[in-house]
């Protein structure tokens, strides 16, 4: 009895002790195993090439570091962890508009950060190519971080910790651009999310309940030209039917590519996976939930004169099939990837555990 | 057993290489000089102040551009590409000296150069050295490199601190702002091992606003899309003159 406290009290001790030194909490190490890249079996071949980036637990662990520290916005006070949320798929839960430093308001919804590694362009317009530049955007937008690539650079070869990391990550103290951004592109990259209840379900693992095998079959139906499986995006860029918004100076795609005619007011179709999460809805964030977003589609007589001809597709919807497809839709919620310790912000370490 | 030319060998090796390197031809090297002018004048950043051909005035407070595919064609079908991309600035002297190695013997008849990036560079993620986008010749929110930034100020703008802003650049088709200039040396440059050359390169701002489209400030202060841009990358063929040519 004695000896069986005397242990417990030593534990206990040496748990504390070792917390006190720094050990690393578990919870956060990033392993080997951790930065493999497992492509689901359902899903096409990635458009990110790792080969150029080759992932590595201390390339990834400098990335997590870099997207969770407000360090890199200009006044050292919005991360990128700020405005993509992990519980929200990364997206900026219940926030129309993305919001920046000192209380700046920007001109669209913050997008979800998952399975990027599968797209072509990034941004509701479609402007950046490639999954290592994107960052760059937010980073120095005025509206968003408003900071310099080359304030940054200087602000991270000023602190020891980050010269550490990146000589972890790349033999080599002294940050740079490149190892900053592919840092950030394997962190960003691995965000796969590709076990909700419908992935299981289509892997046989899993039963539907009727009102799911209805929603799901009225989606293919309806949705699916769009919102194609099993990314939930055509990744292509299309007008839904929204009245344009008066108050914000939007053009969609057409400030990309200059086509007045054919581009105005179309965005980039957004991955429904893990919808339930990403609210509030559309480029603007003008839906607040999904109801609204079904009402908007079943309302096909205010669908607005730049409607793409394919919204045609969605026809009339019942009360029913707006519940139904509700339903389905939440099918989509990955816990998995919602909570994966890997892409947890590693600052909570002490302030949670 | 003695083996008495033992030593020999490797002394033997050593004089075999060296009459190796004293009898291999030793490739020639070029310098290429850019120099920027405003019409007769010497461009001065920030100080010096010009006119265009529409008789508006204009100061200027950048200039820089990135030069790339610098190749010398040669009448025999022998070629020299030069791989690398190189950021030109006017603020920093240093860049507008470029400098070969290896130019294989040979006559050449003209010089080839670009002026922008590789379109598969625009799209191929983060790149580093001249093409960092450290630099600031980068698009963040319509993905590619800026190819040439001309800044200043002139009276008849009405863009913000009567601004005139060219921002020049686009790899995609229809607004692909990519262009290759080629231009002729008078007489052929001939090529010999061992030796060096020099190449003046002149660059005649004035000629960026005029030539295929005449640019008006009052108009078109700015440019900062790659939709606009061949505006003025259509004039870069009237940009560049080849003034001096000689061997060191």
């Amino acid at each position: 009895m004695k000896s069986k406290i005397v242990r417990g009290s030593l534990v206990t001790l040496l748990s504390l002790l070792l917390a006190f030194v720094g050990q690393e909490d578990p919870f956060f190490t990033i392993k080997k195993k951790d930065v493999q890249l497992k492509i689901p079996a359902h899903f096409p071949d990635p458009k990110y090439d790792f080969s150029t980036n080759p992932l590595t637990p201390k390339g990834f662990e400098l990335g997590r570091k870099l997207f969770y520290d407000p360090l890199l916005s200009k006044d050292s006070s919005v991360s990128c962890g700020s405005c993509h949320q992990q519980y929200a798929a990364f997206a900026h839960i219940d926030h129309a508009l993305a919001h920046g430093i000192g209380g700046r308001i920007g001109n669209r919804n913050v997008p979800t950060l998952q399975n990027l590694i599968w797209k072509e362009s990034f941004m509701w317009d479609g402007g950046i190519n490639h999954l290592e530049v994107q960052a760059i955007a937010p980073l120095t937008n005025p509206l968003e971080m408003d900071e310099t690539l080359a304030n940054i650079i200087a602000k991270l070869n000023a602190r020891s910790d980050y010269r550490n990391a990146f000589y972890a990550a790349y033999q080599d103290s002294t940050a740079n651009s490149e190892h900053l951004l592919k840092s950030l592109a394997q962190f960003m990259g691995l965000m796969i999310s590709a076990n909700s209840k419908y992935d299981q379900y289509q892997a046989g693992l899993t039963e539907f309940t009727p009102e799911e095998e209805n929603g799901l079959a009225l989606f293919r139906k309806k949705c699916a030209s769009c919102h194609t499986e099993p990314l939930f995006t055509s990744t292509r860029f299309a007008n839904n039917g929204l009245e344009v918004n008066p108050r914000l100076n939007e053009l969609g795609r057409a400030t990309i590519t200059g086509n007045q005619e054919q581009d105005f007011y179309r965005f980039k179709v957004p991955s429904l996976r893990n919808v339930t999460r990403t609210f509030p809805y559309m480029h603007d964030g003008r839906f607040s939930s999904i109801k609204a977003v079904l009402d908007h589609y079943a309302d096909t007589a205010n669908y607005s004169a730049y409607a793409d001809t394919l919204m045609d597709q969605i026809g009339p919807l019942s009360e029913a099939d707006i519940n139904d497809l509700a339903v389905f839709l939440s099918t989509l919620t990955d816990k998995t990837f919602l909570y994966d310790r890997r892409f947890a912000d590693p600052n909570f370490q002490r302030a949670t555990r | 057993m003695r083996f008495p030319c033992r030593i020999n060998y490797p002394f033997s090796l050593l004089l075999l290489l060296c009459s190796v390197f004293i009898l291999r031809a030793q490739p020639a090297e070029l310098e290429i000089q850019l120099h920027h002018l405003v019409g007769q004048d010497t461009l001065q950043l920030d100080s010096g102040s010009y006119q265009n051909p529409l008789n508006q005035d204009f100061t200027l407070s950048k200039f820089r551009y990135y030069l790339s595919s610098i190749s010398l064609i040669g009448t025999d079908e022998g070629t020299f590409q030069a791989k690398e991309h190189h950021l030109i600035d006017e603020n920093n002297p240093s860049s507008k000296s470029l400098n070969f190695q290896m130019i294989p013997s040979g006559d050449y008849h003209s010089l080839l150069f670009t002026i922008g990036v590789d379109s598969v560079l625009n799209c191929s993620g983060v790149q580093s050295g001249p093409l960092d986008p450290i630099h600031g010749m980068f698009w963040t929110w319509n993905t590619g490199y800026i190819f040439m930034k001309v800044e200043g100020n002139s009276p008849v703008s009405d863009a913000p601190n009567n601004l005139i802003e060219y921002h020049i650049g686009g790899y995609n088709n229809p607004n692909n702002a990519l262009r290759t200039i080629t231009l002729s040396f008078s007489t052929p440059l001939q090529v010999s091992s061992g030796k060096s050359y020099h190449i003046d390169l002149t660059a005649d701002l004035l000629k960026l606003f005029q030539g295929k489209h005449m640019v008006d400030f009052s108009t078109l202060p700015v440019i900062t899309d790659p939709q606009h841009s061949a505006l003025i990358a259509d004039n870069y063929q009237y940009l560049f003159t080849l003034s001096v040519l000689h061997e060191k």
